[in-house]
Protein backbone atom coordinates (compact mmCIF):
# COMPACT_ATOMS: atom_id res chain seq x y z
CA UNK A 1 0.00 0.00 0.00
CA UNK A 2 2.57 2.55 -1.07
CA UNK A 3 -0.22 5.07 -1.51
CA UNK A 4 -0.79 5.11 2.26
CA UNK A 5 2.08 5.79 4.63
CA UNK A 6 1.32 4.79 8.19
CA UNK A 7 2.22 7.38 10.80
CA UNK A 8 1.14 5.69 14.01
CA UNK A 9 -1.33 3.31 15.57
CA UNK A 10 -4.44 5.07 16.81
CA UNK A 11 -6.01 2.16 18.57
CA UNK A 12 -6.41 -1.54 18.87
CA UNK A 13 -9.80 -3.12 19.19
CA UNK A 14 -10.98 -6.65 19.52
CA UNK A 15 -10.95 -7.29 15.79
CA UNK A 16 -8.68 -4.77 14.18
CA UNK A 17 -6.08 -2.11 14.55
CA UNK A 18 -6.68 1.43 13.40
CA UNK A 19 -3.75 3.40 12.06
CA UNK A 20 -3.32 7.03 11.23
CA UNK A 21 -1.82 7.24 7.75
CA UNK A 22 -1.15 9.72 5.02
CA UNK A 23 -2.67 9.32 1.58
CA UNK A 24 0.28 10.27 -0.59
CA UNK A 25 -1.82 10.64 -3.73
CA UNK A 26 -4.35 13.05 -2.30
CA UNK A 27 -2.15 14.54 0.41
CA UNK A 28 -4.52 14.01 3.29
CA UNK A 29 -4.68 12.11 6.54
CA UNK A 30 -6.72 8.94 6.64
CA UNK A 31 -7.52 6.22 9.17
CA UNK A 32 -6.86 2.64 8.10
CA UNK A 33 -8.59 -0.23 9.80
CA UNK A 34 -6.90 -3.61 9.38
CA UNK A 35 -8.31 -6.88 10.54
CA UNK A 36 -6.32 -9.03 12.91
CA UNK A 37 -4.62 -11.94 11.17
CA UNK A 38 -6.74 -14.57 12.87
CA UNK A 39 -9.94 -13.02 11.56
CA UNK A 40 -8.45 -12.52 8.11
CA UNK A 41 -8.10 -16.28 7.89
CA UNK A 42 -11.84 -16.70 8.08
CA UNK A 43 -12.85 -16.63 4.44
CA UNK A 44 -16.52 -15.84 5.08
CA UNK A 45 -15.76 -13.06 7.49
CA UNK A 46 -13.14 -11.54 5.21
CA UNK A 47 -15.58 -11.51 2.33
CA UNK A 48 -18.29 -9.96 4.47
CA UNK A 49 -15.90 -7.32 5.80
CA UNK A 50 -14.93 -6.30 2.28
CA UNK A 51 -18.47 -6.45 0.93
CA UNK A 52 -19.86 -4.32 3.70
CA UNK A 53 -16.91 -1.96 3.48
CA UNK A 54 -17.80 -1.41 -0.16
CA UNK A 55 -21.42 -0.82 0.75
CA UNK A 56 -20.40 1.70 3.40
CA UNK A 57 -18.23 3.41 0.80
CA UNK A 58 -21.41 4.25 -1.10
CA UNK A 59 -22.58 6.43 1.77
CA UNK A 60 -21.69 10.06 1.49
CA UNK A 61 -23.04 12.22 4.28
CA UNK A 62 -21.56 14.89 6.56
CA UNK A 63 -22.60 12.90 9.64
CA UNK A 64 -21.05 9.61 8.57
CA UNK A 65 -17.34 8.84 8.58
CA UNK A 66 -16.55 8.39 4.90
CA UNK A 67 -15.01 5.20 3.55
CA UNK A 68 -12.48 6.08 0.85
CA UNK A 69 -11.05 2.75 -0.13
CA UNK A 70 -11.31 -0.95 0.58
CA UNK A 71 -8.75 -3.58 -0.26
CA UNK A 72 -6.49 -6.40 0.77
CA UNK A 73 -2.79 -6.55 1.41
CA UNK A 74 -1.10 -9.90 1.96
CA UNK A 75 -4.50 -11.44 2.55
CA UNK A 76 -5.40 -8.92 5.25
CA UNK A 77 -8.41 -6.77 4.39
CA UNK A 78 -8.35 -3.10 5.19
CA UNK A 79 -10.65 -0.14 5.01
CA UNK A 80 -9.39 3.37 4.45
CA UNK A 81 -11.59 5.93 6.15
CA UNK A 82 -11.86 9.63 6.66
CA UNK A 83 -9.75 10.70 9.61
CA UNK A 84 -11.80 12.68 12.11
CA UNK A 85 -9.95 15.00 14.47
CA UNK A 86 -11.80 15.13 17.75
CA UNK A 87 -13.03 12.79 20.43
CA UNK A 88 -15.60 10.05 20.81
CA UNK A 89 -18.96 10.76 22.31
CA UNK A 90 -17.89 8.44 25.12
CA UNK A 91 -15.06 10.85 25.93
CA UNK A 92 -17.46 13.78 25.82
CA UNK A 93 -19.88 11.97 28.12
CA UNK A 94 -17.09 11.18 30.54
CA UNK A 95 -16.09 14.83 30.66
CA UNK A 96 -19.38 16.68 30.43
CA UNK A 97 -22.45 14.52 30.98
CA UNK A 98 -25.17 15.15 31.84
CA UNK A 99 -25.35 17.57 28.95
CA UNK A 100 -27.63 20.51 28.65
CA UNK A 101 -30.76 19.22 26.80
CA UNK A 102 -30.30 21.70 23.94
CA UNK A 103 -26.78 20.57 23.25
CA UNK A 104 -27.74 16.91 23.59
CA UNK A 105 -30.55 17.35 21.10
CA UNK A 106 -28.26 19.18 18.67
CA UNK A 107 -25.82 16.28 18.75
CA UNK A 108 -28.52 13.62 18.44
CA UNK A 109 -30.20 15.38 15.52
CA UNK A 110 -26.97 15.04 13.58
CA UNK A 111 -26.83 11.34 14.34
CA UNK A 112 -30.44 11.07 13.17
CA UNK A 113 -29.46 12.70 9.90
CA UNK A 114 -26.64 10.24 9.33
CA UNK A 115 -28.80 7.27 10.29
CA UNK A 116 -31.66 8.36 8.04
CA UNK A 117 -29.29 8.60 5.09
CA UNK A 118 -27.89 5.13 5.75
CA UNK A 119 -31.25 3.51 6.42
CA UNK A 120 -32.56 4.95 3.16
CA UNK A 121 -29.61 3.24 1.46
CA UNK A 122 -30.54 -0.03 3.15
CA UNK A 123 -27.75 -0.10 5.72
CA UNK A 124 -28.35 -0.68 9.40
CA UNK A 125 -25.47 0.20 11.70
CA UNK A 126 -26.17 -2.42 14.41
CA UNK A 127 -23.64 -0.99 16.85
CA UNK A 128 -24.56 2.59 17.64
CA UNK A 129 -22.81 3.45 20.89
CA UNK A 130 -20.84 6.44 22.20
CA UNK A 131 -17.54 4.85 21.20
CA UNK A 132 -18.66 4.76 17.55
CA UNK A 133 -19.76 8.38 17.45
CA UNK A 134 -17.03 10.92 16.79
CA UNK A 135 -17.35 14.56 17.78
CA UNK A 136 -15.24 17.23 16.16
CA UNK A 137 -14.28 20.39 17.97
CA UNK A 138 -17.01 22.30 16.10
CA UNK A 139 -19.58 19.83 17.56
CA UNK A 140 -20.12 18.03 14.27
CA UNK A 141 -20.93 14.39 14.97
CA UNK A 142 -19.93 11.57 12.65
CA UNK A 143 -21.03 7.97 12.84
CA UNK A 144 -18.13 5.57 12.48
CA UNK A 145 -17.99 1.92 11.41
CA UNK A 146 -21.08 1.95 9.28
CA UNK A 147 -21.95 -1.42 7.87
CA UNK A 148 -18.65 -2.92 8.83
CA UNK A 149 -18.97 -6.56 9.70
CA UNK A 150 -18.50 -7.63 13.29
CA UNK A 151 -16.62 -10.82 14.07
CA UNK A 152 -19.82 -12.27 15.42
CA UNK A 153 -23.34 -11.12 15.60
CA UNK A 154 -23.67 -8.82 18.60
CA UNK A 155 -26.14 -11.23 20.10
CA UNK A 156 -23.75 -14.09 20.29
CA UNK A 157 -21.06 -11.95 21.78
CA UNK A 158 -23.40 -10.67 24.42
CA UNK A 159 -24.71 -14.12 25.25
CA UNK A 160 -21.20 -15.25 25.85
CA UNK A 161 -20.89 -12.32 28.19
CA UNK A 162 -17.95 -10.49 26.75
CA UNK A 163 -19.31 -7.15 25.72
CA UNK A 164 -21.56 -5.88 28.44
CA UNK A 165 -20.48 -2.37 27.61
CA UNK A 166 -22.02 -2.77 24.19
CA UNK A 167 -25.07 -4.57 25.54
CA UNK A 168 -26.22 -1.37 27.24
CA UNK A 169 -27.02 0.03 23.79
CA UNK A 170 -28.27 -3.12 22.10
CA UNK A 171 -31.94 -3.28 21.22
CA UNK A 172 -33.77 -6.12 22.99
CA UNK A 173 -34.58 -7.87 19.72
CA UNK A 174 -30.94 -7.59 18.69
CA UNK A 175 -29.80 -9.13 21.96
CA UNK A 176 -32.18 -11.98 21.27
CA UNK A 177 -30.78 -12.65 17.84
CA UNK A 178 -33.85 -11.60 15.94
CA UNK A 179 -33.86 -9.87 12.60
CA UNK A 180 -32.40 -6.40 13.00
CA UNK A 181 -33.91 -3.40 11.27
CA UNK A 182 -33.40 0.32 11.52
CA UNK A 183 -35.52 0.21 14.70
CA UNK A 184 -32.56 -1.37 16.48
CA UNK A 185 -30.47 1.69 15.63
CA UNK A 186 -33.28 3.90 16.96
CA UNK A 187 -33.20 2.00 20.27
CA UNK A 188 -29.43 2.34 20.48
CA UNK A 189 -29.63 6.02 19.70
CA UNK A 190 -32.28 6.37 22.40
CA UNK A 191 -29.90 4.73 24.88
CA UNK A 192 -27.12 7.10 23.82
CA UNK A 193 -29.46 10.09 24.17
CA UNK A 194 -30.52 8.91 27.61
CA UNK A 195 -26.87 8.72 28.65
CA UNK A 196 -26.16 12.20 27.30
CA UNK A 197 -28.99 13.55 29.42
CA UNK A 198 -28.52 11.42 32.53
CA UNK A 199 -24.77 10.82 32.54
CA UNK A 200 -25.33 7.05 32.68
CA UNK A 201 -26.89 4.41 30.41
CA UNK A 202 -30.60 3.62 30.84
CA UNK A 203 -30.12 0.42 32.80
CA UNK A 204 -27.53 -0.51 35.39
CA UNK A 205 -26.84 -4.24 35.21
CA UNK A 206 -24.21 -6.85 35.81
CA UNK A 207 -25.46 -9.54 33.53
CA UNK A 208 -27.39 -9.96 30.34
CA UNK A 209 -30.13 -11.67 32.29
CA UNK A 210 -30.44 -8.70 34.62
CA UNK A 211 -30.54 -6.33 31.64
CA UNK A 212 -33.20 -8.40 29.90
CA UNK A 213 -35.32 -8.53 33.04
CA UNK A 214 -35.03 -4.76 33.57
CA UNK A 215 -35.95 -4.08 29.96
CA UNK A 216 -39.06 -6.23 30.38
CA UNK A 217 -40.02 -4.60 33.66
CA UNK A 218 -40.51 -1.21 32.12
CA UNK A 219 -38.82 2.03 31.20
CA UNK A 220 -35.60 3.13 32.85
CA UNK A 221 -35.59 5.69 35.68
CA UNK A 222 -36.89 9.16 34.77
CA UNK A 223 -34.52 11.83 33.54
CA UNK A 224 -34.36 14.55 36.18
CA UNK A 225 -34.14 18.10 34.87
CA UNK A 226 -35.17 17.10 31.37
CA UNK A 227 -38.33 18.56 29.81
CA UNK A 228 -41.15 16.01 29.99
CA UNK A 229 -41.74 15.98 26.22
CA UNK A 230 -38.12 15.29 25.53
CA UNK A 231 -38.01 12.56 28.15
CA UNK A 232 -41.05 10.94 26.59
CA UNK A 233 -39.42 10.82 23.16
CA UNK A 234 -36.25 9.29 24.58
CA UNK A 235 -38.17 6.65 26.53
CA UNK A 236 -40.20 5.76 23.46
CA UNK A 237 -36.97 5.04 21.61
CA UNK A 238 -36.28 2.51 24.36
CA UNK A 239 -39.57 0.68 23.90
CA UNK A 240 -39.26 -3.08 24.02
CA UNK A 241 -41.24 -3.61 20.83
CA UNK A 242 -39.56 -2.13 17.74
CA UNK A 243 -42.87 -0.91 16.31
CA UNK A 244 -43.46 1.20 19.42
CA UNK A 245 -40.37 3.31 18.71
CA UNK A 246 -40.28 6.34 16.43
CA UNK A 247 -40.69 4.86 12.99
CA UNK A 248 -37.56 6.30 11.45
CA UNK A 249 -34.56 8.41 12.27
CA UNK A 250 -36.21 11.30 10.48
CA UNK A 251 -39.35 10.84 12.60
CA UNK A 252 -37.22 10.82 15.71
CA UNK A 253 -35.50 14.01 14.58
CA UNK A 254 -38.85 15.73 14.18
CA UNK A 255 -40.03 14.59 17.58
CA UNK A 256 -36.80 15.66 19.25
CA UNK A 257 -36.87 19.01 17.54
CA UNK A 258 -40.44 19.53 18.70
CA UNK A 259 -39.59 18.49 22.24
CA UNK A 260 -36.42 20.51 22.57
CA UNK A 261 -36.63 23.63 24.76
CA UNK A 262 -34.89 25.56 21.97
CA UNK A 263 -36.11 24.02 18.71
CA UNK A 264 -33.28 23.88 16.20
CA UNK A 265 -33.75 25.80 12.99
CA UNK A 266 -33.13 22.86 10.70
CA UNK A 267 -34.39 19.33 10.95
CA UNK A 268 -34.72 16.47 8.54
CA UNK A 269 -37.35 16.48 5.78
CA UNK A 270 -40.88 15.75 6.96
CA UNK A 271 -41.35 11.98 7.10
CA UNK A 272 -44.61 10.09 6.93
CA UNK A 273 -44.96 9.31 10.60
CA UNK A 274 -48.62 9.73 11.35
CA UNK A 275 -49.11 6.10 12.31
CA UNK A 276 -46.09 5.98 14.56
CA UNK A 277 -47.64 7.77 17.50
CA UNK A 278 -50.65 5.47 17.47
CA UNK A 279 -48.67 2.48 18.61
CA UNK A 280 -46.20 4.12 20.90
CA UNK A 281 -46.10 3.03 24.52
CA UNK A 282 -46.31 5.80 27.09
CA UNK A 283 -43.49 6.18 29.55
CA UNK A 284 -44.21 4.87 33.00
CA UNK A 285 -46.58 2.25 31.66
CA UNK A 286 -45.53 -1.36 31.78
CA UNK A 287 -44.87 -2.41 28.24
CA UNK A 288 -46.69 -5.54 27.22
CA UNK A 289 -44.55 -7.89 25.30
CA UNK A 290 -45.73 -10.34 22.74
CA UNK A 291 -45.76 -14.09 23.20
CA UNK A 292 -43.22 -14.27 20.39
CA UNK A 293 -40.85 -11.99 22.25
CA UNK A 294 -41.32 -13.88 25.50
CA UNK A 295 -40.44 -17.11 23.75
CA UNK A 296 -37.48 -15.47 22.13
CA UNK A 297 -36.22 -14.24 25.51
CA UNK A 298 -36.57 -17.71 26.96
CA UNK A 299 -34.77 -19.16 23.95
CA UNK A 300 -31.98 -16.65 24.20
CA UNK A 301 -31.46 -17.34 27.89
CA UNK A 302 -31.28 -21.03 27.19
CA UNK A 303 -28.85 -20.48 24.35
CA UNK A 304 -26.74 -18.31 26.58
CA UNK A 305 -26.70 -20.99 29.25
CA UNK A 306 -25.69 -23.60 26.69
CA UNK A 307 -22.94 -21.31 25.49
CA UNK A 308 -21.57 -21.49 29.00
CA UNK A 309 -21.87 -17.82 29.71
CA UNK A 310 -24.69 -18.12 32.20
CA UNK A 311 -25.63 -20.38 35.00
CA UNK A 312 -29.36 -20.53 35.34
CA UNK A 313 -30.80 -20.68 38.82
CA UNK A 314 -31.95 -24.27 38.59
CA UNK A 315 -32.16 -26.26 41.79
CA UNK A 316 -29.80 -29.14 42.06
CA UNK A 317 -32.31 -31.51 43.61
CA UNK A 318 -34.53 -31.11 40.57
CA UNK A 319 -31.81 -32.48 38.35
CA UNK A 320 -28.65 -33.95 39.77
CA UNK A 321 -26.83 -33.24 36.51
CA UNK A 322 -27.34 -29.53 36.90
CA UNK A 323 -24.58 -27.69 38.77
CA UNK A 324 -25.44 -26.04 42.09
CA UNK A 325 -27.52 -22.90 41.81
CA UNK A 326 -25.50 -19.81 41.06
CA UNK A 327 -26.59 -16.24 40.69
CA UNK A 328 -27.41 -15.64 37.05
CA UNK A 329 -24.42 -13.83 35.79
CA UNK A 330 -22.65 -13.22 32.54
CA UNK A 331 -19.06 -14.22 32.64
CA UNK A 332 -17.02 -11.11 31.97
CA UNK A 333 -13.53 -9.98 32.83
CA UNK A 334 -13.44 -8.82 36.44
CA UNK A 335 -11.89 -5.50 37.38
CA UNK A 336 -10.11 -4.85 40.65
CA UNK A 337 -9.97 -1.66 42.62
CA UNK A 338 -6.33 -1.14 41.71
CA UNK A 339 -4.38 -2.01 38.55
CA UNK A 340 -2.43 -4.62 40.53
CA UNK A 341 -5.64 -6.25 41.66
CA UNK A 342 -6.99 -6.14 38.11
CA UNK A 343 -3.83 -7.81 36.86
CA UNK A 344 -4.15 -10.60 39.46
CA UNK A 345 -7.79 -11.09 38.53
CA UNK A 346 -6.87 -11.25 34.85
CA UNK A 347 -4.30 -13.95 35.59
CA UNK A 348 -6.92 -15.98 37.46
CA UNK A 349 -9.43 -15.41 34.68
CA UNK A 350 -7.00 -16.69 32.07
CA UNK A 351 -6.01 -19.75 34.07
CA UNK A 352 -9.65 -20.62 34.69
CA UNK A 353 -10.18 -20.73 30.93
CA UNK A 354 -7.00 -22.49 29.89
CA UNK A 355 -7.85 -25.45 27.73
CA UNK B 1 -17.97 -28.05 29.30
CA UNK B 2 -16.79 -27.49 32.83
CA UNK B 3 -18.36 -25.37 35.50
CA UNK B 4 -17.97 -24.46 39.12
CA UNK B 5 -17.80 -27.81 40.82
CA UNK B 6 -18.01 -28.45 44.51
CA UNK B 7 -15.85 -31.36 45.50
CA UNK B 8 -16.29 -32.87 48.90
CA UNK B 9 -12.97 -33.21 50.63
CA UNK B 10 -11.99 -36.79 51.37
CA UNK B 11 -11.04 -37.52 54.94
CA UNK B 12 -10.05 -33.99 55.71
CA UNK B 13 -13.49 -32.99 56.82
CA UNK B 14 -13.33 -29.90 54.64
CA UNK B 15 -14.45 -29.02 51.16
CA UNK B 16 -12.31 -28.00 48.27
CA UNK B 17 -13.64 -25.67 45.64
CA UNK B 18 -12.19 -26.17 42.22
CA UNK B 19 -12.87 -23.15 40.08
CA UNK B 20 -12.89 -23.78 36.40
CA UNK B 21 -14.83 -21.29 34.39
CA UNK B 22 -17.44 -22.34 31.89
CA UNK B 23 -17.25 -21.42 28.25
CA UNK B 24 -14.77 -21.73 25.41
CA UNK B 25 -11.17 -22.54 26.25
CA UNK B 26 -8.10 -20.44 25.61
CA UNK B 27 -5.21 -22.44 24.23
CA UNK B 28 -3.39 -23.69 27.34
CA UNK B 29 0.15 -22.46 26.73
CA UNK B 30 -1.05 -19.02 25.64
CA UNK B 31 -3.34 -18.71 28.65
CA UNK B 32 -0.53 -19.59 31.01
CA UNK B 33 1.94 -17.24 29.32
CA UNK B 34 -0.51 -14.34 29.46
CA UNK B 35 -1.43 -15.17 33.05
CA UNK B 36 2.28 -15.15 33.93
CA UNK B 37 2.68 -11.72 32.33
CA UNK B 38 -0.37 -10.46 34.16
CA UNK B 39 1.01 -11.76 37.46
CA UNK B 40 4.26 -10.00 36.62
CA UNK B 41 2.42 -6.70 36.14
CA UNK B 42 0.75 -7.19 39.52
CA UNK B 43 4.00 -8.18 41.25
CA UNK B 44 5.85 -5.15 39.89
CA UNK B 45 3.05 -2.84 40.93
CA UNK B 46 2.90 -4.35 44.39
CA UNK B 47 6.61 -3.74 44.85
CA UNK B 48 6.35 -0.16 43.60
CA UNK B 49 8.21 -0.81 40.36
CA UNK B 50 6.10 1.28 38.00
CA UNK B 51 8.66 1.11 35.18
CA UNK B 52 8.82 -2.66 35.36
CA UNK B 53 5.04 -2.84 35.55
CA UNK B 54 4.69 -0.62 32.49
CA UNK B 55 7.12 -2.82 30.59
CA UNK B 56 5.28 -5.98 31.63
CA UNK B 57 1.95 -4.41 30.70
CA UNK B 58 3.24 -3.66 27.20
CA UNK B 59 4.43 -7.26 26.92
CA UNK B 60 1.03 -8.41 28.08
CA UNK B 61 -0.75 -6.24 25.54
CA UNK B 62 1.50 -7.43 22.73
CA UNK B 63 1.12 -10.99 23.97
CA UNK B 64 -2.64 -10.70 23.79
CA UNK B 65 -2.46 -9.38 20.22
CA UNK B 66 -0.08 -12.17 19.29
CA UNK B 67 -2.33 -14.80 20.86
CA UNK B 68 -5.31 -13.36 18.98
CA UNK B 69 -3.40 -13.46 15.72
CA UNK B 70 -2.36 -17.04 16.44
CA UNK B 71 -6.00 -17.97 16.90
CA UNK B 72 -5.39 -19.00 20.51
CA UNK B 73 -8.18 -16.81 21.89
CA UNK B 74 -11.80 -17.75 21.17
CA UNK B 75 -13.55 -15.03 19.21
CA UNK B 76 -16.00 -14.30 21.99
CA UNK B 77 -13.17 -13.18 24.27
CA UNK B 78 -11.37 -11.00 21.71
CA UNK B 79 -12.88 -7.64 22.45
CA UNK B 80 -12.96 -7.96 26.19
CA UNK B 81 -9.48 -9.38 26.55
CA UNK B 82 -7.74 -6.94 24.23
CA UNK B 83 -9.70 -4.08 25.76
CA UNK B 84 -8.68 -5.19 29.23
CA UNK B 85 -5.00 -5.41 28.26
CA UNK B 86 -5.11 -1.93 26.71
CA UNK B 87 -6.93 -0.58 29.74
CA UNK B 88 -4.48 -2.14 32.17
CA UNK B 89 -1.53 -0.67 30.32
CA UNK B 90 -3.15 2.76 30.46
CA UNK B 91 -3.73 2.44 34.20
CA UNK B 92 -0.11 1.87 35.15
CA UNK B 93 1.18 4.89 37.08
CA UNK B 94 3.60 7.12 35.24
CA UNK B 95 7.05 5.64 35.36
CA UNK B 96 9.83 8.04 36.36
CA UNK B 97 12.60 7.18 33.94
CA UNK B 98 15.86 6.19 35.57
CA UNK B 99 18.99 5.08 33.83
CA UNK B 100 18.63 1.34 33.28
CA UNK B 101 20.37 -0.37 36.20
CA UNK B 102 22.48 -2.56 33.95
CA UNK B 103 23.77 0.28 31.81
CA UNK B 104 27.09 0.87 33.54
CA UNK B 105 27.70 -2.82 33.86
CA UNK B 106 26.95 -3.30 30.16
CA UNK B 107 29.31 -0.51 29.21
CA UNK B 108 32.01 -2.11 31.30
CA UNK B 109 31.30 -5.40 29.60
CA UNK B 110 31.45 -3.78 26.17
CA UNK B 111 34.83 -2.36 27.06
CA UNK B 112 35.93 -5.80 28.15
CA UNK B 113 34.69 -7.29 24.91
CA UNK B 114 36.47 -4.61 22.89
CA UNK B 115 39.59 -5.43 24.75
CA UNK B 116 39.13 -9.13 24.11
CA UNK B 117 38.46 -8.47 20.41
CA UNK B 118 41.53 -6.26 20.32
CA UNK B 119 43.58 -9.02 21.86
CA UNK B 120 42.64 -11.42 19.06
Amino acid sequence: MTRYVTERTLGRGGMATVELARDEQLGRKVAIKRLFGSLSGDEDFRERFLREGRMAARLSHPNIVGVHDVGEEDGVPYIVMEHVEGETLADLIARKAPLDPDRAVDLVLQICAGLEHAHAAGLVHRDIKPQNLLVRSDDTVKIADFGIARPLDGTQMTQAGTVLGTAAYLAPEQALGERVTGAADIYSLGAVTYELLAGRPPYQFESLVELTVKQREGPPPPLPGVPAELEEVVLRCLALEPEARPRSAAALAHELAGASPEPPTEVLPEPGVTAATEVMARPGRTVRISRRLQLAIAGALLAAALAGGLTLGLRQEEDPEVPPAQPARVDTLPRGETPAESARLLAEWLRARAG
Amino acid sequence: MSSAVLLAGCGGGGAEIEKTAPGPRIEGASAERLAGLSDEVARRLETGDACGAAEAAVQLRDGVSEAINDGAIPTIYLEDLSGFANELEAQIPVCAEKPPPGEKKNKDKEKENDKEEGDD
